[in-house]
């Protein structure tokens, strides 16, 4: 069991001990189960907040039967539901195109967890590129709206594809503005370096959203841009009933049309989480004193994992489980934070008019991308202007320039390693077998976890 | 079978394969799926080669960018659904024989060429390793190396991260790299995203006896509305508003030190500042233009004729810029633009006209 | 069999064909366009090929990024003239632009 926390990824540890040739391929396969089992929970429960929110805010109950008092399995009802309809495809339809769009709305939104990191580390695929790599899985989505929009051979969802292109090709460009501009302060596109950046020093002052006047805007900006860009209300101008009877969905039914809806919820909680990782310090709570123990203690478990044994050159396995335990409690805060953002998107629906579809794109196009344009262009001088008036790099207090804090807290992670380190060797010294028995892997030839990476050095 | 063979085959299977698809379907919807099939596979094909950035950018503006504007094209100029403008089969053939016979001889070409040799004359080393240990990508057994974004953005930059091979000695580091290039590319987007919108826009129909209703309205300063500056009478204005401003700033500058020091950094914010509250004061004024427009009988109004905000006139002074930024080709618009505006007054919605 | 540069410049040069193909048979403007964004792609997967496996580095790369960033450059502008011949013949085959012809 030790053996697979000591490798580097699920990919390598199957490489080494499973099968060299389809390591890969089985971890790929173990992610991807993960991913969607888990993930396809977050849409279910958040139908349920969204049925249960807004029966609230307009003086309901909301479901109350299904599964006991709070109606908490009215999701998986609905699912029960929608499964059983018939899978109709219309006469005019062009089926192929028709059978295939919500697929492909679905894969992009569901393919964007393969980049969301929970928690340090706890990531399908750490790329250095993750920011990029995810705003570009997640555009895809709107080929399937698109798709679904012109194939299903109705006006209705015609138009509601045609404003879905016009409204997500001008939504892009403000959300990927916005979203660099947190990159521009931290220096990564990594989004498990960016949220180890934001580890506070005494409370909140870690987090990318309060480290200039610029990020803190961006922030409203960039949750109001991807509330459009999941075409949630105020801006789901794609599936106005009031306009479009059901906009690019009008014709689907059964499991097609929830795979929609699926993909809706799926990019709600993505973008959120996005916003979370971006501006507001990822799974780090903003308490100082807790941040900071966590973080160390988070490498301190990196550093036990990556020990190599003096004599044998081999590594050394020790689990060690305070770190596993800050994981999951940093994954707790993430996933909490990211719900809050997806509570209030949903809120926002239920409280909003919906614009019209002019309003939409002028907001876009008059607002908000000059907005995200002066916010860009001013996080970019800040630093600059701030070094040069008050020769420090930001103007907040208690700062410490991040590669200093993450190198201290490393160093202190390290200290408490060297110390175990010896104190074991002291108990260790008299008898000397001990040592033999801890268990050991064979330096793994680097082997990436990617899935769709190659395989590595071989 | 390796995992990177299959995951070959599968790709350049999905990729022809989507190619291929692309010119057999009639239906130009279909074709644009196939497409993003086809270029998709593209994108994991970089990712197998480890160029992980230009993957995800090929992701970013070709999948989730271009396709989605051509199928939106495709939505704008069909006249119904499923338009199927067919090919005419002799033309199918004639062009499918002559492709055939282009890929056979580019496939000839390719599998003639032994890349072993080339590699290995060209870099000089008769036992250089082939093929080279890729530079950069998903590459963990070099954690140095890291990922492409770091090393492609410093090259662009004009530093290179590979002068530590070997086999590079040549070149050297620090050449202005692909500095000038980004920026050309920079202005030439720029200039397209102007270009399209002008091209594309909707014709607007000036509703007749606009300008009469105009003329009606109370304006502080006499404008002859319809009657706009032209491009001489502007550029005698800005020049003597440079006159003015450096008149100002020449002794300034030679306060704070001699002329032949660089100014400090203070010194040009300040006189930035000024510059841009001179220039968007003016126009906001009841003057309605800068000292140069007052004296060569020209002023700024909005479209409707009426004087412009100061909100309004600082976007035209700071889109300003942006003519200028398009080597000066923003201020040669009033050449041939149907009012006579340039880039800036297109951005701000502004007029020059005639005083009276 | 190992992977070689050969069979990335094959899967490239079939898209090349397949784009050449698609820019002389179709009549159909954005068909057209497609087409050439094939051929485009065609040889940026020779570009990043010939970067991973010869000498040429990130070089190819970044030449491939330039091409990606122009071919979307170019397919705005070819929209936007599209559209505007849509406008103003109704049609988007472009055989019928042909009132300049003798």
């Amino acid at each position: 069991m030790s053996a697979l926390f000591a490798a580097n990824s699920l990919g390598e540890f199957l490489a080494n001990n499973v099968s060299e040739r389809w390591g890969l391929a089985l971890a790929a396969f173990i992610h991807a189960f993960i991913l969607i089992n888990v993930f396809a929970l977050a849409p279910l429960i958040f139908i349920w907040l969204e049925r249960k929110v807004s029966g609230r805010i307009q003086d309901r109950l909301g479901p109350t039967r299904v599964g006991g008092r709070f109606g908490w399995l009215q999701g998986l009802a609905d699912g029960g539901k929608l499964i059983q309809k018939e899978d109709l495809v219309p006469a005019a339809a062009d089926s192929m195109l028709f059978r295939m769009a919500p697929y492909i709305a679905c894969i992009a939104a569901f393919g964007t967890f393969m980049l969301l990191p929970f928690s340090g580390g706890w990531v399908a695929v750490a790329s250095d590129i993750g920011l990029f790599l995810l705003v570009a899985i997640l555009s895809l989505e709107v080929l399937g709206i698109i798709l679904a929009g012109y194939s299903s051979g109705s006006k209705w969802s015609l138009f509601g594809g045609m404003r879905e292109a016009a409204q997500m090709v001008s939504y892009e460009i403000p959300l990927a503005i916005t979203a660099l501009v947190p990159i521009v302060t931290v220096g990564s596109l990594n989004l498990v370096e960016i949220a180890e950046m934001q580890t506070s020093t005494v409370f909140l002052d870690g987090w990318l959203m309060f480290n200039n006047p610029f990020t803190f805007i961006a922030f409203f900006v960039y949750f109001t841009v991807a509330t459009a860009g999941c075409k949630r209300a105020p801006f789901d101008l794609a599936e106005a009933e009031s306009e479009l009877v059901g906009g690019f969905h009008t014709e689907y039914s059964g499991m097609r049309w929830s795979f929609f809806f699926m993909a809706e919820y799926a990019a709600m909680f993505v973008v959120s989480g996005l916003a979370s990782i971006l501006f507001l310090g990822g799974w780090n709570t903003g308490f100082g004193f807790i941040d900071q123990a966590l973080a160390v203690t988070r490498y301190r478990g990196a550093l036990e994992l990556a020990a190599i044994d003096p004599e044998t050159g081999l590594y050394l396995t020790n689990f060690y489980l305070p770190s596993f335990l800050a994981n999951l409690f940093g994954m707790v805060v993430f996933v909490s934070k990211a719900s809050l953002l997806v509570f209030v998107q949903i809120w926002i629906r239920w409280t909003l008019p919906r614009l019209r579809i002019d309003q939409v794109m002028m907001t876009c196009l008059k607002y908000l991308i000059p907005i995200s344009c002066v916010l860009f262009l001013g996080a970019t001088l800040w630093p600059i202007g701030v070094l040069h008036f008050a020769e420090r790099s930001t103007v907040m207090p208690f700062f410490e320039p991040i590669q200093n804090k993450i190198e201290r807290l490393k160093g202190v992670a390290q200290k408490s390693h060297d110390d175990a380190e010896e104190e074991r060797a002291e108990q260790d010294s008299p008898v000397s077998d001990v040592k033999d028995e801890r268990p050991a892997v064979e330096l793994a030839p680097a082997v990436a976890s990617a899935p769709l990476g190659s395989e590595g050095s071989k | 079978m390796t995992g990177e063979q299959f995951l070959f085959w599968l790709l350049a299977l999905t990729t022809c394969g989507g190619a291929i698809a692309v010119v057999v379907s009639q239906n130009v919807v279909r074709m644009a799926f196939w497409l993003v099939v086809a270029l998709g596979s593209v994108a994991a094909i970089y990712f197998l080669l480890h160029a992980d950035f230009v993957g995800a950018t090929q992701l970013m503006i070709y999948v989730g960018g271009t396709i989605v504007l051509l199928i939106f094209g495709v939505m704008l100029t069909a006249s119904g659904p499923y338009v199927k403008i067919k090919t005419s089969p002799g033309d199918m053939v004639i062009a499918s024989g002559v492709g055939v016979l282009v890929l056979f001889l580019l496939i000839g070409t390719v599998t003639a060429v032994d890349w072993k040799q080339a590699h290995r004359s060209l870099v000089g080393n008769e036992h250089a390793e082939y093929p080279p240990a890729p530079a950069a990508g998903y590459n963990k057994s070099n954690p140095s190396s890291g990922n492409t974004a770091r090393p492609i953005g410093l090259k662009l930059l004009g530093v290179s991260l590979e002068d530590t091979d070997p086999t590079r000695k040549d070149a050297q580091n620090l050449s202005a790299g692909y500095l000038l290039p980004f920026e050309i590319v920079s202005v030439h987007l720029l200039v397209v995203l102007i270009g399209a919108g002008y091209l594309a826009r909707a014709k607007r129909r000036v509703p007749v006896g606009a300008d009469a209703v105009v003329e009606t309205l109370a304006a502080p300063v006499p404008v002859q509305v319809g009657v706009y500056a032209g491009f001489w009478r502007r550029a005698a204005a800005m020049l003597i508003d440079g006159i003015v401003i450096s008149a100002v700033q020449v002794p300034a500058a030679l306060l704070m030190g001699p002329l032949t020091e660089p100014p400090s950094n203070a010194f040009v914010c300040v006189s930035s500042l000024l510059i841009f509250l001179y220039l968007a004061g003016m126009e906001s004024s009841a003057y309605q233009g800068t000292i140069g427009k007052i004296i060569m009988r020209i002023a700024v109004t909005d479209t409707y004729g009426q004087p412009v905000s100061f909100l309004r006139a600082a976007a035209r002074t700071l889109s300003r810029y942006l003519s200028g930024f398009c080597l000066l080709f923003g201020y040669f618009m009033a050449l041939f633009t149907k009012r006579k505006q340039t880039l800036h007054d297109l951005v701000a919605g502004t007029l020059v006209v005639r005083r009276k | 069999m190992d992977i070689g540069l050969n069979h990335y410049l094959v899967v490239g040069a079939v898209l090349f064909v397949c784009g050449i193909i698609c820019m002389a048979t179709k009549r159909n403007a954005i068909g057209i366009l497609m087409g050439v964004e094939l051929v485009l792609n065609g040889a940026n997967i020779n570009f990043v090929a010939f970067s991973r496996y010869t000498a040429l580095g990130l070089d190819g790369q970044i030449v491939s990024l330039f091409v990606i960033v122009l071919a979307a450059a170019e397919a705005a502008v070819a929209l936007a003239i599209a559209l505007n011949f849509y406008n103003n013949h109704l049609t988007i085959d472009v055989d019928r632009g042909d009132e300049l012809a003798g």
